[in-house]
């Protein structure tokens, strides 16, 4: 009899301990996010979050033949809510799987939140606090609308999240936008009181384009940068990892463009104080190769002095894209983005002392000198 | 009254030291020290590690001299039999905290990681069994138990932040001590949080074998784990800067969130992480429950500690529920380290050489400690 009880028992606690645990979700019941896109309503009161994940079941199934053709290969919803996280547990009420932010690879804000304060500071605060969310997520800036890219479907890559994160991985072909992703934004808010530079991206017909940066200020969107002005400020900081410039050449009559592939970028800064006014020094070491010219120019590149007016055109653009920058921030925006107090704090602390306090007052005063070296290492199969 | 078989060796103390001090503090070890001395995290660090080294050996000195007994006996010869009670009642309740306190934030971060839905009443009381079941057979499995997890707590920690060298800016370390002694001496302070768990040497040395390479067990232990929190420290300050660190409430997990595996199918090593870390806490609860309950049976003179095992369960348990949040959890847990912690590290063992000292007593064949 005592036995049958303790045999009893010990089925009961058998049952009671290898039932598992009752958090467990399969996996086709999760939705895996992979963009989120950030806008707020049209009264600008409530956000207009939008969910984009792929289809778990069609990736189950497997690449067997196109068979799966007639489904969806990802999907987007939108929900309107008064906090992002309402947002994310609201959806729930449309969509038959439980969200999983712990995957997601790009976050994406419509123009309206970044021009927002309030709404941006509450944004960046529920990322920040979210227990799901990896750091290695993108923050991108749109001047549409994020729901407009992530509503779209695109034939190279249905899957806009991963799209992105694509994108982002040859970031050293171009030197277009700045790769910063969540955690160089967030240090950078922190440090500098809401300043931070964010990659732009817009969406095109049939696909997105990673390109340029949106300036934030005070958490508030102060500019964009295009073109030559964003890689100046990616120079400046270190960014430009690769990509190429464009330089004028003497052709045959009219002026052609040459391109110099940028290979390997050394920077190295100083500060000095002179007559109370502050020299901020930025070499620059560039190198790189030629990787066109014109057919009539065969056999001059080992010639004469061609490189050299190659590298001294190389610099000279250069320091161009940087004074644009330069101007930019120091002239018309009045913001230190360009790491000069970062820099000064940590090298030269009894100078930042003394400057530190009214940093914002004396940052426009401060003379950058950009000093450019270019070398030209290759220069193709011909001479 | 010692059971032969209840023994541990010198190198199974180092290795009991270091998973004891390791526990809930590394959580939040970066953002409290970057609190205090800005970029100079690390240094403090080091300075928190010798302090705590220093005292470490005093309390070994002490025990040194009386090599039979432990803390509750050796310290009613020194400082009246009534204060030593009182004060080593006091040490129970210190060790039961700590246990409670790290079980607690054990079950917060579990539950927010990996179990959502799970009452944290029920983690909470599945570890306090388990470490209860642990606990029970004595010092020699605890030992042991260690010495199995010790590997498995350090190897993957170290191995797993790799991957984030390369977004390390060793300029956030910059510049170099350019904060005041104050607080400087204020950031060691609240390393101390990390590092307690040493004062289980105050009951210890009665059980272990060979007590002539003590010595040199506590010294490795203390430095290994200096080590080991100034190498997660490292990564921390040299990935956030300090200015993000001290916002951050568990600097250590949003690491895990940077980190990024090239080439590999696993995107989140969250899941790794709190899998090892509940080695980590687990390691330290039970060390903290087993002394707890063997400090009492010294104090009631009982023949087994065993008895108290059970029992101190249930009051763990409701000492671990008290704080309302997780805001009232490291509320707390300031305040235990600010003094009760500086008081059994520090001003103790200073208190109790002086009257070493004064009464020259103790056993004077082991003066070579």
């Amino acid at each position: 009899m005592k036995r049958k009880l303790k045999i009893v028992i010990l089925w009961v606690l058998i049952a009671l301990m290898l039932t598992g645990c009752w958090d467990k979700i399969e996996i086709e019941d999760r939705a895996f996010v992979m963009a989120i896109g950030i806008d707020l309503s049209s009264s600008n009161k409530r956000y207009v979050v939008t969910f984009q994940f792929p289809n778990a079941a069609q990736i189950t199934k497997g690449t067997s033949g196109g068979g799966g053709g007639s489904e969806k290969p990802s999907f987007a919803v939108s929900e309107v809510a008064d906090t992002i996280f309402s947002a994310s547990r609201h959806i729930s009420t449309r969509i038959n799987k439980a969200l999983y932010l712990g995957h997601t690879q790009a976050i994406i804000f419509g123009k309206d939140v970044v021009e927002n304060k309030d709404k941006f500071q509450q944004v960046l605060d529920s990322l920040d606090r979210s227990y799901e969310l990896s750091r290695k997520v993108y923050l991108l800036v749109t001047p549409q609308k994020a729901q407009d890219i992530l509503l779209k479907k695109y034939e190279m890559e249905p899957n806009t999240g991963a799209y992105i994160r694509d994108i982002f991985k040859h970031y050293n072909l171009t030197s277009k936008f700045p790769t910063i992703d969540y955690n160089k934004i967030t240090k950078s808010l922190h440090e500098t009181n809401g300043n931070a530079i964010i990659p732009k991206i817009i969406a095109g017909k049939d696909e997105i384009k990673i390109a340029g940066s949106a300036i934030i200020k005070n958490y508030k969107l102060a500019g964009w940068m295009e073109d030559d002005e964003n890689m100046g400020y990616m120079w400046l900081t270190g960014l430009v990892k690769g990509g190429d410039i464009s330089i004028n050449m003497p052709g045959d009559g009219e002026e052609i463009k040459v391109p110099f592939n940028i290979s390997n970028v050394i920077r190295r800064r100083d500060v000095k104080e002179e007559n109370g006014k502050i020299i901020y020094r930025v070499k620059l070491e560039v190198e790189g190769d030629i990787t066109e010219y014109t057919f009539e120019k065969h056999g001059e590149m080992m010639k004469g002095d061609l490189l050299n007016v190659i590298e001294r055109k190389t610099s000279d653009e250069i320091k161009k894209m940087t004074q644009k920058a330069i101007n930019r921030f120091q002239k018309e925006l009045k913001v230190d983005m360009l790491g000069i107090g970062d820099y000064i704090e940590k090298y030269h602390p009894s100078l930042w002392e003394k400057v530190g306090k009214d940093w914002d007052k004396i940052f426009p005063e401060v003379e950058i000198k950009v000093d450019v070296t270019s070398h030209v290492r290759r220069i193709g199969l011909f001479r | 009254m010692i059971k032969n078989n209840d023994k541990i060796s010198a190198n199974q103390v180092s290795i009991l030291l270091f998973t004891t001090m390791v526990g809930a503090g590394i959580l939040s070890l970066p953002a409290d020290v970057s609190k205090e001395v800005g970029p100079n995290g690390l240094i403090a660090i080091l300075g928190g590690g010798i302090a705590s080294l220093f005292f470490a050996r005093l309390i070994l000195y002490l025990s040194s001299k009386f090599p039979t007994e432990t803390f509750v006996e050796y310290t009613g010869k020194l400082i009246t039999r009534p204060i030593s009670i009182i004060i080593s009642i006091i040490l129970v309740f210190y060790f039961t905290i700590f246990a409670s306190l790290d079980v607690r934030i054990f079950g917060e971060v579990l539950k927010i990681y990996l179990l959502p839905s799970t009452p944290i009443e029920t983690i909470i009381i599945t570890m306090l069994f388990t470490s209860a079941y642990l606990v029970r057979y004595g010092l020699e499995p605890i030992a042991r138990m260690s010495e199995i997890l010790f590997p498995i707590i350090v190897i993957p920690l170290v191995l797993l932040f790799l991957p984030t060298l390369t977004d390390i800016d060793l300029s956030n370390f910059l510049p170099f001590m350019r904060v005041s002694l104050v607080e400087f001496f204020k950031g060691m302070l609240v390393t101390t949080y990390s590092f307690v768990g040493f004062e289980i040497l105050y009951l210890l040395f009665p059980y272990i074998i060979n007590t002539d390479k003590l010595k040199r067990s506590v010294n490795s232990a203390i430095i290994s784990t200096m080590l080991f929190y100034m190498y997660i420290t490292f990564f921390v300050v040299g990935i956030f800067g300090y200015k993000e660190t001290r916002e951050q409430l568990w600097p250590f997990l949003t690491l895990i969130k940077s980190i990024n595996f090239p080439v590999f199918f696993i995107e989140n090593v969250e899941g790794i992480v709190m899998g090892i870390w509940t080695f980590t806490i687990f390691t330290s609860i039970y060390s903290f429950h087993y002394f707890a309950t063997l400090a009492l049976s010294k104090l009631l003179k009982t023949r087994e500690h065993s008895y108290f095992v059970l029992p101190a369960v249930p009051i763990m348990y409701l000492m671990a529920l008290i704080p309302d949040s997780i805001v009232t959890v490291y509320k707390y847990a300031g305040y235990v380290s600010q003094y009760m912690s500086v008081f059994f590290i520090a001003i103790l063992p200073i208190l109790l050489f002086i009257i070493l000292k004064v009464k020259r007593l103790g056993d004077k064949d082991e003066e070579k400690t």
